[in-house]
């Protein structure tokens, strides 16, 4: 293969997918693209939000490890790798396209790209602070083209990042009617709602929780037809037959399921289970993989899908191919912001998955849950006085707790 | 340059100081970990080239011993004393030292061994230092309030280094006049070898042309030191034959010296240039703080301010 796009999708659930179960039709075109791809089933995120998590998938190392506590803890540590630096040193072209003010230049995250769209030169929306899908896929076309006319056969990575679907929740008039056509909401009017049920994380009327559910719903709708454009874009260059597309999110996103909204710092399904498929054109009929994977494989994967070398810095392993992977555990974790703020000092949250079995301890309250998804897949049932497994599950992640404050820039 | 930090990539071979092999321990104020720097690594090169001479090879070697700290090693052995000698001659023991240890015994190894002709060695240095000629505030983590030597400012002791090439066909002797860059460093070599540096995105360019014309023309060199954990402020700085211009983005200062009449850049006329050719300047250090040059961290209020408005529109800030 040629050439590798990862596309991540910024608060996309998993369970919204119709490939991964969703019966509502949201995303005929992902669906449409299993028959070449391999679909990994039960995909973790190292963090429920972007800075937890895009140390996993672009450096494959997790946040604690190197967060900045002194400073602007956005700032990318020196000692983290970006996959676009190892390849950048192969003679790959490099190119990001993304308009996420966490991942901007000026806290590092530009290392490694001959390329870096961030959206930070240019004026955005107020309300909606992004580049939309559409308008990125323009951009990256321009790119194509004028890398592909170069001349010069240069295989490329290309790392493209959609916000559409992160809140507050604007999608089109059209989308809109496709998730329920009685919705009537001007933008202003979804803007009021952002404001105050969202941010306030006021979740006292259920009936308004299901209605930013529909029109996050609604959102998921556009995207998968700025996906279908952006394939058709390659197909229209002539080199979707070779090129290889990881498409993920970075964490998903909370409708109540415990207690709250948006994505905070919870390390439950609704937010560490990422959907991740791997479209490969050469492939003859879908695969799925079951087994238990994790974000911070990513660097790895793209790395091997350029025959490239493993690199020694990176935690994560391979993905490709799937019966070499190995049979092991998941860690995640991230920054108690909140909780942070209101102690006064840095409160860390963690979990540790194993099979069916997940770990979880928030520092700020010192407390301990253990699920089992398989019986409790809505994660209702705190198993952590009653399990035999507690103290194995436990021992696993004591050793990670208060590393932000051990380890420094 | 430790490995751990990838500058080991692509090395067949690699021999860095390790704790038991340095001679100086650094540990950094607010940081646990401790740095081990310097160490004598010359019988080893020795040995790696006596064994390895007769492929084709590619060799980086980094003596650390004219940097501050080795004067530890030549105190220890007594061979000077504390207190003796000003810092000028202290840092001139150290590269006598130097010289005398891998230099001189290089260049006599290469001959022994029959390979000198078709050898390109090229010694030049990473910086200068700073012996006290232009103030600068003690570093933070030395213990002691000593402040010199330093390497911490954009002045000419600091960023002037010396750049030496024998071998490859260049002739003896000849000085090449004007502006060079470290950065042209590694595609000269390329060149040297056949290999096109065009596709590397090298912020360099090959010195041969240059060489050959016993003189680089009418070329700024820029240099920057973006991290500011020595309270110094991030520093931007350009230098032709004529001038340099510094900027210190933490501080908002800007120093202009015209280098004809002041070398020791004593005298800043800042006030004195043209408003025009200020902001031409700015303008030129400002690509540096784009695309492929992270700013490390140290934006501006107005910046954060930017990144603050788009996290609030996303519900970020409460």
């Amino acid at each position: 293969m040629k050439n590798v796009v990862l596309l991540t999708i910024d608060t996309l659930r998993k369970d919204v997918l119709g490939c991964y179960g969703d019966g509502g039709g949201l995303t005929p075109f992902l669906d449409s693209i299993q028959d070449r791809s391999i679909r990994f089933t039960r995909a973790q995120s190292i963090g429920p939000y972007t800075q937890a998590s895009f140390p996993g998938i672009l450096t494959s190392s997790y946040y604690l490890e190197y967060v900045v506590q002194e400073r602007e803890q956005e700032l990318l540590s020196y000692r983290r790798t970006l996959v676009s630096e190892v390849l950048q040193r192969q003679g790959i072209a490099t190119a990001a396209f993304h308009s996420n003010a966490y991942l901007w230049d000026c806290f590092g995250w530009n290392r490694g790209w001959n390329t870096f769209y961030d959206a930070s030169d240019e004026e955005v929306d107020d309300k909606a602070p992004y580049t939309k899908a559409r308008e990125l896929n323009k951009k990256v076309h321009l790119w194509l083209s004028s890398h592909l006319a170069s001349g010069r056969d240069r295989p490329f990575f290309l790392w493209l990042h959609y916000m559409d679907i992160h809140e507050p929740y604007v999608p089109g008039r059209t989308y809109i009617d496709m998730e329920d056509p009685s919705i009537d909401l001007s933008e202003d009017a979804i803007f009021k709602l952002f404001e105050d049920v969202v941010l306030k994380r006021d979740i006292s009327d259920r009936g308004v929780v299901e209605l930013l559910k529909k029109l996050y719903r609604a959102h998921v709708r556009e995207v998968d037809d700025a996906v279908r454009e952006f394939f058709g874009m390659l197909k229209e260059l002539d080199i979707l037959d070779n090129t290889v597309i990881v498409i993920t999110s970075d964490h998903g996103d909370e409708f109540c399921e415990h207690g709250g909204l948006s994505h905070d710092a919870k390390m439950y399904s609704e937010l560490i289970d990422i959907p991740l498929i791997i479209f490969e054109p050469g492939r003859k009929g879908p695969e799925v993989c079951d087994k238990l994977v994790s974000n911070i494989d990513i660097p790895p994967t793209i790395v091997r899908l350029f025959g490239l070398q493993p690199v020694e810095r990176f935690e994560g392993r391979s993905l490709l191919p799937p019966e070499e992977y190995p049979v092991k555990g998941c860690y995640g974790e991230a920054l108690d912001i909140e909780a942070s703020q209101k102690m006064g000092e840095t409160k860390e949250v963690h979990y540790y998955r194993k099979g069916n079995l997940k770990a979880i301890f928030r520092e700020a309250d010192n407390s301990w849950e253990l699920y089992d998804l398989e019986t409790d897949p809505g994660e209702s049932n705190n198993l952590i006085d009653t399990s035999t497994s507690a103290e194995a599950m436990k021992g696993k992640l004591m050793p990670r707790i208060g590393r932000s404050r051990r380890n420094g820039s | 340059m430790a490995k751990q930090h990838g500058f080991a990539e692509g090395f067949d071979f690699w021999n860095e100081t390790s704790k038991e092999t340095s001679w100086l321990e650094v540990r950094y104020a607010g940081s646990d970990q401790i740095f081990y720097e310097g160490n004598y690594w010359v019988e080893e090169f020795f040995q790696w080239l006596k064994n390895n001479h007769k492929e084709r090879f590619f060799v980086w070697g980094h003596l650390y011993e004219t940097h501050e700290g080795s004067e530890h090693s030549l105190l220890k052995k007594g061979l000077i004393k504390e207190g003796e000698l000003t810092e000028f001659d202290y840092y001139d023991a150290k590269i006598k030292m130097a010289d005398e240890k891998l230099i001189g015994r290089l260049l006599k190894a290469l001959a022994e061994l029959n390979i000198i002709d078709d050898t390109i060695l090229v010694v030049m240095s990473d910086h200068g230092t700073n012996l006290g000629e232009h103030p600068v505030k003690p570093i933070p983590w030395r213990k002691e309030d000593k402040r010199y030597p330093q390497h911490t400012t954009m002045y000419d002791h600091d960023l002037k280094v010396a750049m030496i090439i024998k071998g490859g066909g260049l002739p003896k002797g000849k000085e090449v006049k004007g502006m060079v860059g470290s950065v042209d460093l590694v595609p000269t070599l390329l060149d040297f070898v056949g290999v096109p540096s065009e596709k590397f995105d090298f912020d360099g360019s090959s010195l041969l042309p240059a060489i050959e014309q016993g003189e680089a023309r009418g070329r700024e060199i820029y240099s920057e030191d973006l991290f500011e954990a020595r309270g110094k402020g991030a520093l931007q700085s350009i230098r032709t034959e004529g001038y340099k211009f510094i900027r210190n983005l933490t501080l908002g200062t800007e120093e202009f010296y015209d280098l004809t009449k002041d070398p020791r850049e004593m005298n800043n006329i800042i006030n004195e240039i043209d408003k025009d050719k200020t902001i031409e300047l700015r303008k030129k250090l400002n690509v540096f703080l784009k695309g492929s040059v992270s700013q490390g961290g140290q934006f501006s209020k107005k910046v954060r301010e930017k990144i603050d408005k788009r996290l609030r529109a996303l519900g970020y800030i409460r």
